[in-house]
């Protein structure tokens, strides 16, 4: 039977339609991309996006199969402004070999570096080879080494490579105007700031570059002072040579001034950059601070200590190293049995390349005498730089008082912030016993949960925890002193660990209540979390 | 018979008959010919110039009183004519005329006496006879030629116009085919005769030529008729040469001045014309003409001295009688601006058979009305020409100075016969070192240079910049079977526009040209493998319906080819075919999806066997069948729009122009019908498969392994230049032979074709600054110092970064994007591309960079010393940073087509700036370069045991083997030999992946091979005072030899069935008929000289005779 003829469909109208659909669909897609590429655009996201582990030094877990330090400040020979000794902490469970190559320097500058300053300029000496001492770090315990012991030099700063992870590296420093401590470099980075720095006449500013890479650096740097921005000649294309520490004193280019804010980047090669600042006593308070520079700007600071009295004073410097104007709050959280209001926060807004300087002492929103922390936040989105500058004076008649002594003394603190909160915090110096007690003071920057923290004493092979310091709770928010325990002080590394990611700052308290150094420990990378991302909750 | 005694009225007439053998089946037909001409005083001479066989019994048998002369060697037509002027030949000094006959001719009995009756009574010395067909005395074939100043002829007749006596007399004309003339024979002896150096004219155009400049009459004798075929006695290239002699022969010294420069004009404008319209043998005969002339300026001057001696005529007198104007370029558009093929056809003389006969009647069931498709136009004709001018000016600066080693784009190191051996040779020294095959593309990059003279560069222009014109032809020839030219060169305009090669070259990436040059030719395959209307026997142009196998063949190897650039060749065949299919159930059809499918698979089958070394590596891991496939892409950034735009690179100037292309191949959705909407909806089908195959990808909705999202796109873009040609064919088909009202479809037919000549907009654009936009220098330019270093102390060079920019391309992967490679020269050159198939030991750097980026060590450089790595290098842009900078202002580096984040690759850099044994070197802002102040040489010494038998990557952070010293210096380029003394008593270390494979002799003595390292060679020399002269080698296993012998076997098996497949006749399955009777093969491509096939002809067949053809050029059509 012959079939029916049919006529063909013909498929130009579904298709069309499908087509239309698939471009309608299509040109719908690409809306919605464009609004989430709009909200990636959004710098504050960008920031927060970065990686918490950049700008901080951190202690690498356990299993990391090698770790590399960098302590660049310190001096070397007798007489030394900053005698530079070096402690290793091991907190793992099996010893570790590492190797510590120890690089002599000058200072670049004509200022001496002995505290005889009217001393006649010697001409700058030919960089020293470098030293190789090998090391055996025990479990559970710190190794320290004077660097002058192994190389003498004007400035001596070490490599310390260690065959394993999570090992924790601190220097400090001793001069005749004071002691401090803080934590060596974990990384190195092209550019670093330091947000604070005096020049007075009173106050030497040295900036100790150390450079242990194959690769000659040239460096530039730019400061920034009340009476604006400078980039000295001297300091464009300033070379450190490969495998050499240098010093600069800045003052000698950027004199007289109460507040210098700099930044070092580098054109070629890496270094590492740290702050010796010096005050003789002479206007004021003597002291000797130690601080490394920070490699990178963050949204977010915390300092877990602070007080203002009488005798102290503290003074938060912000530096916008940026292009952009930066919107920054300084909230200060006090710490007081009664329940009460916290101060208004100090609203800034600074200029790019500029700083500001809340100087809490003349400022009536703060309580004297009560302890408090500060958190620092750009509203913005603008990466800041946040260092706190404490100043304590012991009064002469004080000290006549306690100690039958004819003149007044004091000590001085400065370094940044944190930018972290982690669950373990490392504090490898060896410091207390008779001559100091040790505090940690602990602060949570989670404003929902309470955190319990607890400090340990690691010395000889074993890991303690501290009677008065076990378990203590540190509410959302809020901040605790722990103290360390005075028999196991003496040769004693510390770690507070907290189940809740938390700042934690040790606090040196030598005899008559002298601050000898303030300054944050080195959080363990593992855990850790932005503090911008934790304050955004 | 010899004819009687003579009246003494009779001139005596000597026929001289000059056979070449050649057309032995005729010969005697024409001397029964002869024999029965009623001329009384005719005598034979005839002059074998073959000379090979005795021809007196054959010639005896018909003329027993004719004579036989044997040329001991074998001459030329005018050569062995011009034997009848020796003095030695007494007849031929008593003949009053000659008659020259050629040996296949046929004259009536009263042919020779009607030429010299004309002779006689009009005083003529020259006389030619009116040919025609020899199989139908009523088809018209010549009265003779006429002649324009340049030397181009042109037939007096009309082709297979029917002999009604319309031209019949006696007139004069300035030349007239060769094949039988009477020359007086005292003129003739005047004028030197022939050309010697002419050899089988197709027409007497010198000897005429010299008889009008020597004052000669030239006539026409239409009583004289003689029959013969239609083909040609001599080939375009003897055509184009014998004219231009004519020209430069017998032209004044004025005219050499005036016209000479004409004709070389002409011929250089049908050189560039035979190009555009592929074909090369007309631009190969163009040109060849005069350079065949002007190697013969003795011969050339001696013809002209000849010629001047006897010259009584004005340039004038010689002008007035010749055709004004040039003759060449009238016809070309005047064939052009025929309506259809239907006027060739009417025409059409079939090279091979003589005249066409009339065929039956076109079927009431044919396809389409014929008529309607168009053939060449004026406006196609410029159109195709501008393009090609487009792509040649775009490409200016790539063709005359260089291409940029950029990306994928790498260099040719070494000689061809190092490219060869390393492709034979079974062992890869891409990062360290593989037994595994080098990529076919090595060997055939050194198969073309040694064709090309040992000119690697230049076979490196060709495979890169070749490719853009590849893809245009493809495009073009991919809509031949529609017998529409408007339709292809469509396609080809639209496919020009898309901006992917481009950007391809602009962006570095080899791969996504390569799948732009291949994807027409692909999706060509297929859709003639689906028999599919009109690719099939009853379509406009019938093709030969092939058996499977042979499509299979075939398009394996257009797949085959393309494998040699896009790895992923064959994955993209079926992906095209598996669109086709679902388009074809989109169109609610099913003819031709079995043949699809099969097709298609059985191709990829033979595609992957014609690469069958590269497939058993791939085979044997599963690292190499991961990396084959692609790169791990994280979801990128591109959108749909994105997408519809093919927006790739840096081409394009506004986003809008961009969808142009899109619109227009909506034309046949529109206004089509029949096969052009069918094929419509599965062209966009296919575009819109690869689209969302590359969207899924890029939003994160599919996580499979992809190639560039250039290379997917291409078959897109394919496709929709593909439905663009669709929507012109349906111009011509739907709305101009069928609506006359300005309606909907018109409107939507000229906004279609607005918006394919805006999307060549940013095309254009780009063609400006010559070089598609490529970077105008490259890395290798400044690591001239680290080339050096590297040879000095064999050593690598360790490429990190995105595969974006990383010289080389596409590597192995290191995570976030990055890819690692390393080479033992500063940049991979063209065995280090995909280096997948040849891991080896390779991922130990890998491991490096991964114990680096992780924090694990500070001491890179260490960790990289046993490997051999002295540099270590990250670009940032694509090359040098002067390279990068565009003309538009634009970066020139890295834009959408990063495979890694800007971030991952800062991090990379910092954590090598923080390495502290990679000493920074500054070369250039787009390059990050390390020295690695702790490297061991990639064949040392001086290395201790202990460090020897250490086997773990981080562990040998604390090792420290700076010490070493280099050995084995002396390398081959191909990186299997090494030679150089070595020390006694010591370890030769050999940081290449351990293999039993490499042997090392010392003093002919061969020394034990273990392991270093657990994945390196060691080899303890002997011990003693001093060392010895040592050759380190690659021993190629037997296997491997076997399966490059294996594959260069299925290559060439291939290729004898894709030559057979293109150049064997066939005969169409039904034969289709024209509607004028003419039968429908013959439709316009027939009219170039292409036989009936499926597959596309040579252009370069013989040009039927008649055919016009200007002075050094051949038949234009």
């Amino acid at each position: 039977m012959k079939r029916p003829h049919l006529r063909r469909r013909s498929p130009r109208l579904p298709f069309i339609v499908l087509l239309t659909a698939v471009i309608g669909a299509a040109v719908w897609q690409a809306h919605i991309d464009d609004d989430r590429g709009a909200a990636l655009a959004n710098p504050a996201d960008d920031a927060a996006a970065k990686g918490p582990l950049k700008g901080m030094q951190v202690v690498a877990s356990g299993d990391t199969l090698a770790s590399t330090w960098y302590c660049a400040a310190g001096t070397g020979d007798q007489g030394g402004m900053a005698d530079h000794v070096v402690t290793i902490l091991n907190p793992g469970d099996r010893s570790l070999d590492a190797t510590v190559t120890v690089y002599g320097g000058v200072l670049a500058s004509s200022s001496p570096t002995t505290a005889e300053t009217s001393e006649p300029a010697a001409a700058p000496a030919a960089a020293p080879v470098p030293v190789l001492r090998e090391l055996r770090l025990p479990a559970r315990d710190q190794v320290q080494l004077r660097l002058g012991d192994v190389l003498a030099a004007p400035l001596v700063a070490a490599l310390v490579e260690a065959k394993g992870g999570a090992v924790a590296v601190e220097h400090r420093v001793t001069g005749p105007h004071g002691v401090d401590t803080g934590p060596c470099a974990s990384a190195t980075a092209p550019v670093w700031h330091l947000a604070s720095g005096t020049t007075t006449r009173d106050a030497r500013d040295v900036v100790v570059l150390f450079n242990p890479f194959p690769t000659d650096a040239i460096v530039d740097v730019s400061f920034d002072t009340d009476a604006g921005s400078r980039e000295p000649v001297r300091f464009q294309g300033f070379p450190v040579a490969a495998g050499s520490v240098v010093g600069v004193d800045i003052g000698d280019d950027v004199a007289r001034e109460a507040q210098v804010s700099a930044t070092l980047r580098t054109r070629t090669g890496r270094v590492v950059v740290e702050r010796l600042q010096e005050f003789d006593g002479s206007l004021g308070p003597e002291g000797l601070a130690v601080a490394l520079g920070v490699p990178e700007a963050s949204t977010a600071w915390a300092f877990a200590d602070g007080m203002v009295d009488d005798g102290r004073t503290e003074r938060i410097v912000v530096y916008n190293p940026s292009d952009e104007r930066a919107e920054v709050d300084v909230s200060v959280l006090p710490t007081t049995d009664e329940p009460a209001p916290a101060p208004q926060p100090f609203r800034l807004s600074i200029r790019a390349g500029g700083f500001t300087v809340v100087d809490y002492g003349a400022e009536e929103r703060i309580a004297a005498g009560v302890g408090h922390a500060t958190v620092v936040r750009s509203t913005n989105g603008v990466p800041v730089v946040a260092e706190r500058a404490m100043t304590q004076l012991v009064r002469a008649d004080d000290r006549d008082a306690d100690e039958g002594g004819t003149n007044g003394t004091g000590d001085i603190a400065a370094g940044p912030g944190a930018i972290v909160a982690a669950s373990r915090w490392a504090f490898p110096a060896s410091v207390g016993g008779d001559e100091a007690t040790v505090a940690f003071v602990v602060f949570n920057p989670d404003a929902e949960r309470s955190a319990r923290a607890t400090l340990l004493a690691v010395a000889g092979g074993r890991e303690t925890e501290v009677d008065d310091a076990r378990d203590v709770e540190v509410p959302p928010g809020g901040r605790v002193a722990l103290a360390g325990d005075a028999a196991a002080a003496d040769g004693s590394s510390w770690v507070v660990e907290s189940a809740v990611p938390v700042v934690v700052e040790l606090v040196v308290v030598g005899q008559g209540g002298l601050r000898l150094a303030t300054g944050v420990g080195i959080p363990s990378g593992e855990g850790a979390v932005p503090l911008g991302e934790l304050l955004g909750r | 018979m010899e004819p009687e005694e003579q009246p003494l009225a009779s001139p005596p007439v000597l026929a001289v008959v000059v056979t070449h053998g050649r057309h032995a089946d005729r010969f005697e037909d024409l001397l029964g010919a002869l024999a029965e001409q009623d001329y009384p005083q005719l005598s034979v001479l005839v002059i074998d110039a073959a000379g090979a066989d005795d021809l007196t019994d054959r010639v005896r048998g018909f003329l027993p009183a004719a004579r036989v002369l044997r040329l001991p060697g074998t001459e030329g037509f005018g050569a062995a004519a011009n034997h009848v002027l020796d003095r030695d030949r007494p007849r031929a000094r008593r003949a009053e005329f000659f008659v020259f006959c050629h040996d296949d001719v046929l004259p009536d009995p009263t042919a020779v006496s009607a030429l010299v009756e004309a002779a006689t009574e009009w005083d003529a010395d020259v006389v030619g006879p009116k040919f025609v067909a020899r199989d139908n005395a009523r088809r018209l074939l010549h009265v003779g030629l006429g002649v324009d100043r340049v030397g181009t002829t042109m037939p007096l007749v009309e082709r297979r116009e029917l002999d009604q006596g319309q031209h019949d007399g006696v007139r004069e004309v300035f030349a007239f085919p060769a094949g039988f003339t009477l020359a007086r024979a005292d003129r003739f002896a005047a004028v030197a005769g022939f050309d010697d150096a002419v050899d089988s004219p197709n027409d007497d155009l010198i000897l005429c030529w010299r008889a009008r400049v020597a004052g000669s009459r030239v006539l026409l004798a239409t009583d004289s008729r003689v029959r013969r075929d239609g083909r040609s006695w001599a080939g375009p290239r003897d055509q184009a040469r014998h004219h231009v002699r004519a020209l430069l022969s017998c032209s004044s010294r004025l005219d050499v001045l005036w016209v000479v420069p004409q004709a070389l004009a002409l011929s250089l404008a049908q050189a560039v014309g035979g190009l555009v319209t592929g074909r090369p043998g007309r631009s190969r005969a163009a040109v060849g003409a005069w350079v065949w002339n002007l190697l013969r300026p003795l011969s050339l001057w001696r013809a002209r001295r000849q010629v001047n001696a006897v010259r009584q005529v004005s340039d004038r007198d010689i002008h007035r009688m010749q055709v004004r104007g040039l003759i060449g370029p009238r016809l070309w558009l005047r064939r052009m601006g025929r309506s259809g093929p239907s006027a060739d056809a009417a025409a059409a003389i079939d090279p091979a058979a003589g005249l066409a006969e009339p065929g039956p009647p076109r079927s009431d069931d044919a396809t389409e009305p014929a008529d309607t498709i168009a053939a060449w136009t004026p406006t196609t004709a410029l159109i195709i020409t501008v393009l090609a001018g487009v792509v040649l000016f775009g490409s200016r600066h790539l063709v005359t100075r260089f291409v940029p080693a950029v990306g994928e784009f790498v260099p040719f190191p070494g000689s061809a016969g190092d490219l060869v051996s390393g492709w034979v040779g079974g062992y890869r020294p891409v990062g360290l070192g593989a037994d595994a095959s080098a990529p076919t593309l090595v060997g055939v990059a050194g198969g073309l240079g040694a064709v090309l003279g040992g000119h690697l560069a230049l076979a490196r222009t060709l495979l890169i910049v070749g490719l853009l014109p590849v893809g245009v032809v493809g495009a073009y020839r991919l809509l031949r079977p529609t017998g529409s030219k408007p339709a292809q060169v469509a396609a080809a305009v639209a496919y020009a526009a898309v901006p992917l090669p481009y950007d391809g070259l602009a962006t570095g990436r080899w791969s996504v040209t390569a799948a732009y040059a291949a994807s027409p030719w692909l999706l060509g395959r297929l859709v003639r493998a689906s028999l599919v209307v009109p690719f099939s026997p009853d379509g406009p142009l019938p093709t030969v319906r092939r058996p499977l196998w042979q499509h299979m063949v075939a398009t394996g190897m257009v797949t085959g080819l393309a494998g040699l650039l896009v790895p992923q060749a064959p994955a993209l065949l079926l992906l095209v075919a598996a669109a086709l299919v679902v388009g074809t159930l989109l169109a609610f059809e099913r003819r031709g999806i079995g043949r699809l499918v099969a097709v298609s698979v059985g191709a990829a089958l033979v595609a992957m066997f014609l690469h069958l070394p590269a497939l058993v590596d791939v085979l044997r891991s599963r690292t190499a069948a991961d990396a084959w496939m692609g790169l791990e892409r994280p979801v990128g950034a591109m959108t749909a729009l994105d997408l519809l735009r093919f927006d790739t690179g840096p081409i394009g100037i506004a986003r809008p122009l961009g969808f142009c292309l899109a619109g227009a191949a909506v034309l046949p959705l529109l206004i089509g019908r029949d096969w052009r909407l069918g094929w419509a909806v599965r062209a966009w089908t296919l575009a819109v498969a690869c689209w969302a195959l590359v969207w899924a990808q890029q939003q994160g909705h599919v996580n499979v392994r992809l190639p560039d999202p250039g290379v997917v796109m291409a078959p897109a873009a394919a496709a929709l230049a593909f439905a663009v040609a669709l929507g012109v064919a349906a111009i011509e088909l739907d709305v101009r032979g069928r609506a006359w009202r300005f309606g909907f479809r018109r409107t939507v037919s000229a906004l279609g074709l607005l918006a394919l000549a805006a999307a060549t907009a940013p095309v254009v654009v780009a063609s400006m600054d010559g070089w598609w936009d490529m970077p105008r220098g490259e890395f290798g330019g400044v690591l001239g110092s680290v080339d050096a270093a590297v040879t000095a102390e064999p050593s690598r060079v360790l490429w990190v970064g995105d595969p974006a920019v990383l010289p080389g391309g596409q590597a192995w992967e290191l995570g976030d994007g990055l890819s690692y490679t390393a080479t033992e020269a500063a940049t991979p050159g063209i065995a280090d591309l995909w280096p997948a198939t040849g891991l080896g030991s390779s991922g130990r750097l890998g491991e490096a960079l991964g114990l680096a980026s992780g924090g694990q060590t500070s001491r890179l450089g260490r960790v990289l010393a046993p490997m051999g790595v002295q540099y270590v290098a990250v670009p940032r842009a694509l090359a040098r940073a002067s390279g990068v900078e565009r003309t538009d202002g634009a970066s020139g580096g890295l834009g959408w087509p990063a495979v890694a984040s800007a971030d991952a690759v800062d991090g990379l850099i910092e954590v090598l700036d923080g390495q502290l044994d990679l000493e920074q070197i500054a070369v250039d802002d787009a390059l990050a370069l390390y020295r690695n102040v702790a490297f061991a040489p990639v064949r040392a010494t001086g290395i201790g045991p202990s460090a020897l038998d250490e086997t773990s990557a981080a562990a040998m952070q604390h090792v420290d083997l700076s010490a070493a010293s280099p050995v084995l210096v002396d390398a081959d380029g191909d990186g299997r030999t090494a030679r150089g003394p070595v020390p006694a008593g010591d370890t030769v270390v050999q940081a290449s992946s351990a293999s039993d494979r490499w042997v090392l002799e010392v003093d002919g003595r061969r020394a034990e091979r273990t392991d270093a390292y657990g994945w390196a060679n060691a080899f303890p020399t002997p011990g003693g005072s001093d060392g010895g002269k040592a050759v380190l080698g690659y021993r190629t296993p037997l296997v491997r030899h076997v399966l490059v012998a294996v594959q260069g076997a299925l290559g060439l098996l291939a290729l004898l069935v894709a030559v057979r497949m293109r150049f064997a006749s066939g005969a169409p399955s039904s034969p289709p008929s024209r509607p004028d009777g003419a039968d429908a093969s013959t439709a316009d491509d027939r009219s170039d000289g292409e036989q009936e096939r499926d597959e596309p002809a040579p252009d370069d067949a013989l040009p039927r005779e008649g055919e016009p053809v200007p002075a050094g050029a051949g038949a234009s059509t």
